[in-house]
Formats: C-alpha cells, sequence, structure tokens
C-alpha cells in the first residue's frame, strides 16, 4: 500500500510551488505583512520561522486561502490562487488545535476531503486505510477522536490532510501541544513522510530547534518582513542582521566600529580584534557577532583576546556554558566541550580571557 | 473499611431524608392530580360536572365512536380524531418554523464577539418577561383587520382590502411560533456557543462547499439543541390553549381547547380526562421514538 502512495506521487508529478509575490496584509491600520515575497519549491520542506505576532501564521493562511491578502498575489505551479475559495485550492492545513471532527469517528475524518470531492466510496475506504497504515493508527480507525490522546489526533489531523493528496500541505505548529520525546518523534516522522509522498510541506513554527532540523530551506519573518531565507546552516552561520543572530541560537553581542580595511574591529573598551573578511559591512559603527561554541578561554592574554573574570559556570552534560564578564560592562557566554576537561577547574571571580577567533566572528550592520 | 462504608451508608441516609421534602412536593402536586385525572378518565360524567364513581370506558369510546341517538349502536366518528391531527399539524408546522427562523438566529447569536452574546441572550428573553396571555392579545392587535400589517399593505397599496388573517389556522400557527421562539433558540445557542470554529474552516479547507460544510459539520455538532428545542416547542405547541382560543377565534379548534370545553360547557369531565392521558400518551409515545432513534443526544442541552 505504501509503495502505491509512492507511485501515486510520482505519477502526479511532484509537489507544488508557490510564489508570493509582494504580499501585504492590513488588519485595520495595523500592518500584518509588508511586502513579503518568497519562493516555495516543488518537494521543499520550507519553514516560516518568527516570534508569535511576526506574520507567520497570516502568511501560511493566506495561501490556505482562508485570508484575502491587501497587495500582492500568490501564485501554485504558476497559476494565480489568490482569488480561490479554500475548497478549490489543491493545498490542505493541518491546524495547531488539529481542528478534528468530533462528531465522525477516525476513518470519517481521514475521508472527509475525498467525501466532499466526490470520490467513489471504495476509494476513499482504501485510501483512508492506507492513510491510517501511514501514520500507524489503522487499528484505531473507528474509534470517535475524542478518544484518543494528543500524539493520536495529530497523526489523525495530519492524515486527513494528506489523504487527498494535495500539492502543497501546511502546518501551523502542529507540534507545539506536543511533549518534548513526542515532538521529536514527530519531527522525524514529518520528514521522512514529506520525503516519501513528495508533497511541498510549508511548516509554521516559533521553535528556532525545530527549524533547523526539519527544513531545507527557512525564512525568517519580523514584525511581518521577511528578514532572511536561506538553508538551516545558511541561517545559523550567517545571519544577515542581529535579530536573526539572536533568534537563532545562542549569539555574544559585541558593539564596536570597523575600520576602513573591514580587517580590524575596535571594541567599545578600544581592544582591537582581528576579524575575517566581509563582504557586505561597511566601515563604521558595527557589531560584531559570535557563537557561544566558537569562543575558546585562554589562561594568558594574546592575540584577538578580551580580558575578563568567569562570573558563573553552568553544567549542561556535554558541555558548560560559562558566564565572563569582560571589561566595559560586557558580558559574553563561552560553550566549553567538558570532555576536554579543564571547566571543572575554572572558580568564580578567577581571571580569564576570551579568544575571539578571527575566522567565525561576523561583523553585522549597525 | 468496614468503618469506611458505614460512613458511606450513613451519608446515603441523610442524602435520602434531606431529599424527602421536593420528593414529596412532587408527589403531591404532579403525580397525585395525574393519577385523578387518570381515574376520572374512567369513570362516568355527573350531570352538573364531576363524575360518578362508577368504572366506565365510555369517554375513551367516544373518542373515536358516537352513539346512535335512536338505537344506541357505535358509529365510527372522525370528528375529535380529526382535532387532535390538526393539532399535531399545527404543532409541527409552528416547530418546523421556529428551527427555521431559530437556526439562523442561535448561529447569529453565537457567532457574535462573546462580550455581546448575553445581551442577545437577554432580548430573546425579554418577551417572557409579561404574560403568554397579554403577549397574545398583542399578536391579535397586530394581525387583524385594521391592525398594522393590514394597514402598512394598504397603504402601500399592495392590497385593496385588509387580508383576514385573524381566527384562521395561519393566525394559529403564527401565534404559536411566536410564543415559544426562544425555546428553539436557546438550546440551539447553547449547542454551538461552544463550537471551535475552526472546524468550519478545517471543512472549507476540505474541499467542502458552505451548504456542505453547514450539513456535516455544523448541523450535526448543533444536533442536540435542535432536538431539544424541536421537543420544547412541540409539546406546549400541541397542548396549546390560549393561543388557538383567542387567534382561532372559536373555530379552529385545538386539543386544548377541547379539553378545556369538556370541563366547562360541556360538563363531561371523563372526557376531557380521557382527552388529557390520550394526549399525554401521544406525546410520551414521540418522546420514546426520538430516545430510541438518538439515544446519546436526546433531551440534553
Amino acid at each position: 500500500m505504501r509503495q502505491s502512495v509512492r507511485q501515486e506521487a510520482a505519477q502526479t508529478g511532484r509537489g507544488g510551488a508557490l510564489s508570493v509575490e509582494a504580499v501585504t496584509k492590513w488588519f485595520g491600520t495595523y500592518r500584518a505583512l509588508d511586502a513579503v515575497s518568497l519562493e516555495i519549491r516543488s518537494n521543499e520542506f520550507f519553514t516560516l520561522l518568527g516570534p508569535s505576532g511576526c506574520g507567520k501564521t497570516t502568511l501560511l493562511r493566506m495561501i490556505a486561502g482562508f485570508e484575502s491578502s491587501s497587495e500582492g498575489r500568490i501564485l501554485l505551479d504558476g497559476n494565480p490562487i489568490s482569488s480561490l475559495p479554500p475548497y478549490e485550492r489543491p493545498i490542505n492545513t493541518v491546524f495547531q488545535s488539529y481542528a478534528l471532527f468530533p462528531h465522525m469517528t477516525v476513518a470519517a475524518n481521514v475521508g472527509f476531503g475525498l467525501k466532499m470531492q466526490g470520490r467513489a466510496e471504495a476509494e476513499i475506504a482504501d485510501t483512508v486505510r492506507e492513510m491510517l497504515r501511514l501514520v500507524q493508527l489503522d487499528h484505531l480507525a473507528e474509534r470517535k477522536v475524542a478518544q484518543l490522546s494528543g500524539g493520536q489526533q495529530q497523526r489523525v489531523a495530519l492524515a486527513r490532510a494528506l489523504a487527498p493528496r494535495p500539492k502543497v500541505l501546511l502546518l501551523d505548529e502542529p507540534l507545539s501541544a506536543l511533549d518534548l520525546k513526542l515532538r521529536q518523534a514527530m519531527q522525524i516522522e514529518l520528514k521522512r513522510l514529506q520525503r516519501e509522498l513528495g508533497i511541498s510541506f510549508v511548516f509554521v513554527t516559533h521553535d528556532q530547534e525545530e527549524a533547523l532540523t526539519m527544513s531545507d530551506r527557512i525564512a525568517v519573518m519580523s514584525e511581518g518582513r521577511l528578514l532572511q531565507v536561506g538553508s538551516p546552516e545558511d541561517i545559523y552561520e550567517r545571519p544577515v542582521n542581529r535579530f536573526v543572530a539572536d533568534f537563532i541560537g545562542e549569539t555574544n553581542f559585541i558593539e564596536g566600529t570597523l575600520d576602513k580595511t573591514g580587517s580590524v574591529f575596535t571594541t567599545r573598551t578600544g581592544a582591537k580584534l582581528r576579524v575575517g573578511k566581509q563582504g557586505d559591512a561597511d566601515a563604521g559603527e558595527a557589531t560584531l557577532a559570535i557563537r557561544p561554541e566558537q569562543l575558546h578561554l585562554v589562561k594568558s592574554a594574546k592575540q584577538n583576546t578580551l580580558p575578563g573574570a568567569i562570573e558563573s559556570v553552568v553544567y549542561f552534560g556535554t558541555d558548560s556554558h560559562v558566564y565572563v564578564r569582560c571589561d566595559g560592562g560586557l558580558n559574553l557566554v563561552v560553550r566549553e566541550q567538558n570532555s576536554r576537561g579543564g571547566v571543572s577547574a575554572l572558580r568564580e571571580g578567577q581571571p580569564i580571557h576570551v579568544e575571539v577567533p578571527a575566522d567565525t566572528s561576523r561583523i553585522l550592520k549597525g | 473499611m468496614a468503618a469506611h462504608s458505614d460512613i458511606v451508608r450513613q451519608d446515603l441516609k441523610t442524602q435520602r431524608r434531606l431529599t424527602l421534602p421536593s420528593v414529596a412536593v412532587i408527589f403531591l402536586f404532579g403525580l397525585v392530580p395525574l393519577l385523578i385525572v387518570m381515574a376520572y378518565s374512567f369513570m362516568k360524567p355527573a350531570v352538573y360536572g364531576g363524575v360518578e364513581p362508577e368504572l366506565s370506558l365510555e369517554a375513551y369510546v367516544s373518542f373515536l365512536f358516537q352513539r346512535d341517538l335512536f338505537d344506541d349502536t357505535l358509529v365510527f366518528s372522525a370528528d375529535y380524531l380529526l382535532i387532535f391531527l390538526r393539532t399535531a399539524l399545527f404543532a409541527m408546522v409552528a416547530t418546523l418554523t421556529c428551527l427555521l427562523i431559530g437556526f439562523p438566529t442561535a448561529y447569529y447569536m453565537a457567532t457574535r464577539p462573546e462580550s455581546q452574546r448575553n445581551r442577545w441572550v437577554l432580548l430573546i428573553t425579554i418577551p417572557f418577561w409579561s404574560n403568554l396571555l397579554v403577549r397574545t392579545i398583542a399578536i391579535l392587535f397586530i394581525i387583524r383587520d385594521d391592525g398594522p400589517i393590514n394597514a402598512g399593505l394598504m397603504a402601500l397599496g399592495i392590497i385593496d382590502a385588509p387580508l383576514p388573517i385573524l381566527f384562521s389556522n395561519t393566525a394559529i400557527v403564527a401565534g404559536l411560533f411566536y410564543s415559544f421562539l426562544p425555546f428553539m433558540i436557546l438550546p440551539i445557542y447553547s449547542s454551538i456557543e461552544r463550537f471551535d470554529f475552526q472546524l468550519v474552516e478545517a471543512g472549507y479547507d476540505l474541499y467542502a462547499r458552505r451548504w456542505q460544510v453547514l450539513r456535516h459539520i455544523i448541523l450535526p455538532i448543533a444536533k442536540p439543541g435542535i432536538i431539544t428545542g424541536s421537543v420544547l416547542v412541540f409539546i406546549p405547541a400541541f397542548g396549546a390553549y390560549v393561543t388557538p382560543l383567542i387567534l382561532g377565534g372559536g373555530n379552529h379548534m385545538m386539543i386544548g381547547d377541547l379539553i378545556a370545553l369538556q370541563f366547562r360547557a360541556a360538563r363531561n369531565w371523563p372526557l376531557g380526562a380521557a382527552f388529557s392521558m390520550i394526549l399525554m400518551a401521544f406525546v410520551l409515545i414521540l418522546l420514546i421514538l426520538q430516545i430510541r432513534k438518538n439515544p446519546r443526544e436526546a433531551l440534553h442541552g
């Protein structure tokens, strides 16, 4: 059965490609989306990432057809869909609250889309069985949804949205209600389903870790604007601005100025740090961003170090977070592997030097 | 363990003693009169009202048959049965009208912002602050020949002569509809007030059009409210007395009037009592059928 799903996906071609063209959305005088343009490729696991209120859910609801755009348009495989009602778009949604029909059995929920499409009874029954097997719930087909656990309901919602074989599947923070273990299992499961079925997934989340582990590409949004689109690696290693760097993972920021050559950064306290070649940063006011795991603690001052004192050490299992107070009120976090040793010897108040390697630091504008 | 169950038993005893007054009231004012009516229905009428204490099935027989004046043979007569059926028809039409108007009203109320909903519920219940008789007479003033409806239609030139609405079947059904509409709206409202409207979006998302969303998602979830509302409208409409008396002008009898007639003008108490029992049996059968059909949903809300 699973084989036939794959064949079907191959026959119907690939998942749909979406183009969002300069979409703006006003709610009264509040601009929820500000001229957002992005391309979601066929068969891609694409994530919209941002804090709550950044407009990611609004964009998702526009793709689904629940909201209309104030300006701009959305195309699916080159055809404008902005004026189509949700029931005429080959796009299905997994809702955050699951929105399962409480008066129907699991099987009736999964078969609902197909029934509305007017498919034959036998075909519906086959597909429902197949979908329930895909999410490993075939033994619960005749249950009412209220009798299921949260994780099971989540799978039913997924099977229901996949059953009509949409070109694009939209997922609105579908894992946020699950506990950690289940969430991690579902992350792997979702990724597997997406590969197996050949459907483009658009996944909305505010959880940066979830975005990094699952996505082919990520769009980072804030206050209705698109800040950066790229692979998880792009976003993590080469954030375009302070917001992205801060939102994705943990980052140390050091304020200062960049000289004209673009290779020497001077901190507020006058310490000079050599930095790697920066493509787009201009001379003048700048911020140096560096990840905690890229900083190193050294006993004595040398090139590219900042002097400070240990404030506290927090043990995290494989590594420890060392909080260092540097001169001029600058606080840095350094992540040191515990297996390397030496961390346990650190004492609060002990003077120390933090090395800022030139090749891994990144200069951001402003 | 033993001590514990003793306490539980003691508790139950106390509880039973505490419920005794209310049970006594229900027995005295609910069950006893019903038993009296039942007993009267099996007796013979006394000449000036009341009953002769003598067992007789005459009242039930005369529901369907008439005694020939000359040779005392029984002849089938549909007069009373027709009144029964007409009453059932009126009650049904009133219930359906209430449903047709009440469902969209309840839906509208349930989709208002939460802060406004109580205001709507209040508006719906305002008519109950005045007596049914007063409200029925108010309707009489509205629909009579020189009332605002006819006056308005004539002023607009739509009709030349007033429509004879008053003292017609239409007037009775309209009166029943108006009297019992809130009983339909409120249970439906309470069943869809907590409705998760994301389910409607999920329906649209899964290729359902408007009427399909209504039919497959909203109506099934509102069903307990619809059933409760229908029962609450149908039963009082079936036994209505004031409405047909005033708006029907006595020409269009319903069971309620027929029963009243037996107890007062006709002075045939056993027949009136028998009609009451038949009415009750009829409603009871309908309810049982309803519960059989929807064992879980019936009479909720």
